[in-house]
């Protein structure tokens, strides 16, 4: 027998039911000792009494403290908790934060339900109000078994009190990410949630509008019990085209960097999910293994590797272009090759894991429910395109993404990789001391000159020290001055003189240093560029440190611009230096720019199997490209594309019915043009390089004939506008006429028309060798117009010969003649000279600032 | 209130059986004889019902009411100590008005009680009492403790309310 006293704690635990002893010997023990029985009956009431309480009191679900017993109890008052908002009793709280809760609640029937609280800590606005409301709204029309079904919308209390409440379907199931302690996930499970999910974003994507889920990752995604995988959280969720994209919502790591910026397509939860899938393969946060370029490793077949690396590209571009087509890829995953744009590891965003950029990003991602980000600040950084490489391959052909493949088809048929534009040596201009910026005389795009105040810094605190400096040395000159005037008298030593003497030489570079940092505070250009953009404002402080900016402004020279591409190891074989490349933009991809190679870095990226190369665009031909353009690259052989000539007019033929007797041994041939031109009454510029000289007896002969016949004996040809026959080489001219049209299109581009000079006088000129500023001052003062010659225009000379000519005509050909242009303007009637490339230059700048 | 109906009993059984064997065991009886009871309670219950004698169940209420009248039988016939029979109320088959109240006045006194616990305690209370199928086991999972703490808490907690309830009846 059992001698052991009976505790009251055992008896406490029996009335429980959570008796662990035996609890038949209890009993039996029960039946003998009266004074147990008796304390048995007590702790049995009293149990009966706990039960009655525990079914009468009102416990907070989050902090368990007791509600008062009120006749509306609203919310806990020691947590803030809701007790039956809108009729649903709470019986526990999921989350909760600064922006509201979510509870699990029943509703009268005793469903079950998940519970969303919105909470505000300022009154909510309209546009709060209409987002709830919208958000329900779209909800509410969601119907899909993968996705809770919504039960209700409501909103409780007033003013700073007011809760909103959206009521869905409880969703019985683990979060995926929670599962990590417990399992690891092999890649058919993979696969697995990713096709449930895709069939969920197909869905979404199908609805009109589409609605952008915006916040999937594993925390979201539900694994129920049968395995299936149920979507939550539409808290974040966008109808596409309702709201405008001036704040970022999603969860940082899981959101492509676009979303940053507020904007979403379909290709945004495609991104989400391919980061959650790699987050749960590698049990990983995506942002320590997604650089911000690319899919760091990860342990899965190449198919897959594929697949996942396409759903993350940072180029939405190079991403699936929806649901639909993921799933479409993953349903032929090790069927069909995915076809791989392996990114450029360049940094976005100017965010590096180094750098303070991350840690404020993730401070900025204020989540509710892990959701809501305001990233304000961030959309605001230059979002550079990524350069993306692809080899050119024929449809169908299997891609290796798991290495460089040893054979190299590219090389011979040229490799095409894509990337970007970017400025030879862009410049980031900044300062040696810390300061504030007191005045800015530059902005975007302005042109700048080397040497040109581009902005100052406040400087007060200098001026008062240069001040102080300036007081001390006119007072130790004035001690040297009295020591000097009492060394000639002998009462100062020679020492205290020399002293002096350094007092003043001290202060006087003391003035100096002063002056060189005032001098500091006018920043300038320190090239010739444009201003690619204006880092900080006036006012702004330009010092490494905390509130302030590192630099005031990038500069580059726009007139030299390089194609910035990463290309494979295994298509480098086909790269050389000095090869030619063809440069292509997603606006103009019908006339290619022309570029070279002039780098082919020296490391590769190990992690990409990439190698940096840069092609240098022609300066004659960049116009309308800027830096951050993204372009493909089409790498040639060593000889130059045969340039595709735009469709040049057919030059006009000079025709003339009159005959010349042409009789001579031998001679020059601007003479004889000279002869040509005044017997046939043919108004003509020669150049000054027509030296030849020609030998023949023709007789009489047509003018036109005779004209072109000896202009063909030297390789020569001729334009003829205006009534006057401009003499050139065959390639001079034909360039001159491509040029044009070229610059036709440029000022069509810009709204412009060609300018023309007004008409006026004619001209009977018959200038041999004539000093060029001169002949061209001399026609400028008939037709009234100002001539402005730049300094190059002193040498060379030129001949123009030709009677009724119109001065305008005169004036355009001896340009022409020399490869000069003009522009006109009309205020002042200026005329201003320069060469052709160098006046075309200005209007391509203008095109790009355009 | 629960309305069951035909049927059902398994699950009203499984649901209300401990605090209708409670309720016997409060009036003194042996842990055997009051399971006994308690089950000869359902039997009883189902057999009115299946006669058409009861048109409305009022669960464990009525249940409850049904086993403390078994039991005070069983007590007047002896069987059970006259220290015993004292506590017994006259009219166990129904509740009266006084009874309702005093026993109001118990629950809040109950509650106050227990406003004063630890958070801890006070969620283990809730998880355990006031959650449909709460069991220490459930609580100790809930909370992330080990099931003999929470056996542990439980038995502080019934301590010190018990110690609430007897100093509120010495206070005047």
């Amino acid at each position: 027998m059992n001698t052991d006293k009976i505790s009251r704690d055992d008896l406490a635990l029996y009335t429980m039911g959570a008796y662990d002893g035996d609890a038949a010997a209890l009993e039996a023990r029960l039946g003998e000792d009266e004074g147990a029985r008796a304390m048995l009956a007590e702790e049995a009431e009293l149990e009966l009494l706990l039960r009655d309480a525990a079914a009468a009191g009102t416990f907070c679900a989050n902090c368990d403290d007791l509600i008062p017993d009120t006749k509306e109890p609203v919310r806990c008052g020691s947590c803030g908790a809701a007790i039956a908002p809108g009729g649903y009793t709470v019986e526990s709280v999921l989350v909760a934060n600064a922006h509201g809760r979510m509870y699990i609640a029943r509703d009268a029937d005793g469903t079950r339900v998940a519970l969303k609280e919105l909470a505000f800590v300022q009154s909510p606005s309209s546009d709060s109000l209409a987002a709830f409301e919208r958000e329900a709204k779209f909800l509410r029309a969601l119907a899909h078994s993968a996705i809770p079904r919504f039960r209700a919308a409501f909103e409780e209390g007033a003013g700073v009190h007011t809760r909103y409440y959206l009521a869905q379907e409880l969703v019985e199931g683990t979060p995926l990410d929670a599962r990590f302690d417990e399992h690891f996930y092999t890649e058919a499970e993979i696969i697995d949630i990713a096709r449930q999910v895709l069939v969920v974003l197909v869905y979404l994507q199908s609805l009109s509008p589409m609605v952008i889920h915006r916040d999937i990752k594993p925390a979201n995604l539900l694994r129920r019990a049968d395995g299936s995988i149920a979507v939550v959280d539409f808290g974040a969720a966008h109808v596409q085209g309702t709201t405008a994209g001036s704040t970022s919502i999603g969860t940082f790591g899981y959101m492509p960097l676009e979303q940053l910026a507020g904007q979403v397509d379909a290709t945004t939860d495609c991104y989400a999910l391919g980061a959650s899938l790699v987050h749960l393969l590698t049990r990983r946060e995506p942002w320590r293994i997604l650089t911000p370029t690319t899919l760091g490793p990860v342990n899965v077949s190449p198919a897959l590797n594929a697949f996942l690396q396409k759903l993350v590209s940072a180029e939405p571009k190079d991403r699936f272009a929806n649901a639909a087509a993921a799933l479409a890829g993953l349903d032929n995953l090790g069927k069909e090759p995915v076809a791989i744009i392996p990114t450029r590891k360049k940094p976005r965003l100017q965010l590096s894991m180094n750098s303070v950029a991350w840690p404020i990003a993730l401070v900025l991602v204020a989540a509710i429910f892990g959701t809501y980000a305001t990233m304000r600040s961030a959309m605001h950084q230059p979002v550079a395109p990524r350069a993306a490489i692809e080899t050119q391959r024929s449809p169908g052909e299997t891609v290796d993404t798991t290495g460089p493949s040893p054979a190299s088809p590219a090389a011979t048929r040229g490799v095409v990789a894509s990337g970007y534009i970017a400025a030879k040596a862009p410049i980031v201009l900044a300062v040696n001391a810390g300061s504030r910026i007191a005045k800015l005389n530059v902005e975007n795009g302005d042109r700048v000159t080397k040497g040109q105040i581009v902005a100052v810094l406040e400087d007060a605190s200098l001026q008062a020290d240069i001040e102080v400096a300036n007081a001390h040395l006119r007072d130790v000159s004035r001690a040297l001055q009295s020591k000097q005037h009492a060394r000639a008298i002998d009462a100062a030593t020679r020492a205290e003189v020399e002293s002096a003497t350094g007092a003043v030489e001290i202060a006087a570079a003391e003035v100096h240093a002063i002056s060189q940092k005032i001098e500091a505070t006018k920043i300038r250009s320190p090239v010739d560029g444009t201003v690619l953009e204006v880092l900080a404002r006036p006012g702004e402080a330009v010092a490494v440190g905390d509130g302030s900016t590192a630099g005031i402004m990038r500069i580059a020279d726009l007139s030299e611009l390089v194609a910035e591409t990463d290309v494979a190891e295994a298509d480098l074989k086909g790269i050389a230096v000095d090869q030619y490349a063809e440069v292509t933009t997603d606006s103009v991809r019908d006339t290619p720019y022309l570029a070279r190679v002039r780098e082919i870095s020296h490391m590769a990226d190990k992690a990409r199997g990439t190698v940096l190369v840069r092609a240098y665009l022609d300066t004659s031909s960049n116009a309308g490209l800027k830096p951050g353009m993204a372009v493909q690259v089409r790498f040639l052989g060593d000889a130059p594309p045969p340039r595709k000539a735009p469709d040049v007019p057919a030059p006009a033929r000079w025709t003339s019915d009159a005959v010349i007797d042409i009789r001579s041994e031998k001679m020059g041939l601007e003479q004889l043009l000279v002869d040509i031109s005044k017997g046939c009454k043919l108004a003509i510029v020669i150049p000054d390089y027509v030296k030849s000289t020609v030998g023949t007896t023709m007789g009489e002969v047509p003018c036109s004939s005779a004209f072109e016949t000896f202009l063909a004996s030297a390789s020569l040809d001729y334009r003829y506008e205006g009534g006057i026959a401009r003499v050139g080489t065959r390639h001079e001219l034909a360039q001159y006429d491509i040029e044009a049209v070229e610059h036709a299109a440029i000022l069509a581009r810009l709204g412009k028309k060609l300018e023309l000079l007004p008409a006026g006088p004619t001209m009977n000129l018959d200038y041999r060798g004539f000093p060029l500023p001169t002949l061209l001052q001399t026609i400028a003062k008939v037709g009234n117009v100002k001539l402005v010659l730049p300094d190059y225009v002193k040498g060379g000379t030129a001949t123009i010969i030709g009677n009724g000519v119109p001065w305008n005509a005169a004036l355009r050909a001896v340009l022409a003649s020399h490869d000069l242009d003009f522009r006109y303007t009309d205020n002042g009637r200026l005329v201003r000279v320069g060469t052709r490339h160098e006046l075309m230059q200005e209007e391509r700048e203008a095109l790009d600032s355009h | 209130m629960t309305t069951l109906q035909p049927g059902v009993w398994d699950d009203a059984i499984r649901q209300w059986d401990h605090r209708v064997y409670l309720s016997v065991l409060a009036l003194g009886l042996p842990p055997d004889r009051a399971r006994e009871i308690a089950q000869t309670t359902w039997t009883k219950l189902m057999e009115k019902h299946a006669a058409g004698t009861l048109r409305e169940l009022e669960l464990p209420g009525l249940a409850i009411r049904q086993a403390r009248f078994l039991a005070l039988n069983d007590l007047s016939r002896g069987k059970t100590e006259r220290r015993v029979l004292a506590a017994v109320p006259d009219e166990p088959t129904a509740p009266d008005l006084e009874r309702q109240l005093t026993s109001r006045a118990e629950v809040a006194r109950v509650l106050t009680a227990l406003a004063t616990c630890s958070p801890t305690a006070r969620r283990v209370f809730r998880l355990v009492y006031a959650t449909a199928g709460g069991t220490p086991a459930l609580a100790a999972e809930e909370v992330g403790l080990s099931l003999q703490r929470v056996r542990q808490i439980l038995c502080e907690t019934r301590a010190h309310i018990r110690k609430q309830l007897a100093d509120q009846e010495v206070a005047p």
